[in-house]
């Protein structure tokens, strides 16, 4: 399938970010918006960097064409430029809340920061099992 | 240059783990220890992200990217190389890092800035001398 990345992205990723913003909306506005655009710039721009050189004779690691979406920009595949954008944001912003709430004393975000940890893992642990079932179901339609 | 199996923890130690510290060293102990304990926290998240994206399972189309095996060390983790745990550590740790540094960034001395041009630099001096070459 070759919307598994893409999808994979959007739920480990995107549905927290989405979460994240919402209670963070107050805090992330000006100056801090300017940052975390270029946090993403400095993230995408190693990310790509460390993605070029898996393309190399000697790779760190390649990407599988069935399952990407086969998008690409200066030939390396649209989803690792979410990826890049997406992981430092994702990161800052549950930073944010879990500064306030396991430094600064704040109660509801640290309960905040422990929910978005603990629904983000079993969102993973399902797409795991899924992938998995979903795998093997369409091994056995072959093997019929 | 680094060659065969310590390809990959060099390319992170260097470019990733050096600039990551740098920019930890700026912040307090009770900061660095909630960096680390969020790592450890998400953990678990990371290790199904990986695992679900290197799965080969039977038919062994499904997997999203691959490490090679020649350019790791060997031992896994829950079925994950141990260099991508430092990766996660360096996904977790830079981006607050430099967040905190960017948002200090005009009352930045010393070290700040050593941190940001070990971290400007080692990219290209590693894609010069490492990717290139590879």
């Amino acid at each position: 399938m070759r919307i598994r990345y893409p999808v994979m992205i959007a739920v480990y990723f995107l549905l927290p970010i989405t979460a994240l913003l919402v209670w963070n909306w107050k805090y992330v506005a000006g100056r801090e918006l300017f940052v975390l655009g270029a946090l993403c710039l400095f993230s995408v721009g190693w990310d790509i960097w460390a993605t070029d050189h898996g393309m190399k004779k000697i790779w760190l690691w390649r990407f599988n064409e069935k399952t990407i979406s086969g998008w690409k920009l200066f030939t390396h595949p649209i989803e690792e430029y979410f990826f890049g954008v997406c992981a430092p944001i994702w990161m800052v912003l549950l930073w944010q809340v879990a500064k306030r709430g396991f430094l600064e004393g704040s109660y509801p975000d640290a309960w905040f920061a422990g929910v978005m940890v603990l629904l983000g893992t079993i969102a993973g642990f399902f797409m795991y099992r899924w992938q998995t079932a979903s795998t093997e179901m369409s091994h056995d339609r072959e093997l019929r | 240059m680094p060659t065969g199996k310590t390809r990959y923890i060099t390319n992170l130690v260097l470019c990733g783990l050096v600039p990551t510290v740098l920019l930890l060293a700026r912040l307090s102990g009770k900061e660095v220890l909630l960096v680390i304990a969020i790592y450890i926290a998400l953990l678990p998240f990371y290790v199904l992200w990986d695992s679900q994206a290197t799965l080969h399972a039977k038919t062994r189309r499904t997997w999203i990217w691959e490490f090679s095996p020649e350019t790791l060390l060997g031992p896994k983790l829950f079925g994950v190389p141990v260099e991508e745990l430092l990766f996660m550590f360096i996904a977790t740790a830079f981006p607050v890092g430099l967040w905190e540094f960017f948002l200090d960034l005009r009352v930045a001395p010393g070290v700040q800035w050593i941190a940001a041009f070990v971290f400007v630099v080692s990219a290209p001096i590693f894609y010069t001398y490492v990717a290139k070459k590879g």
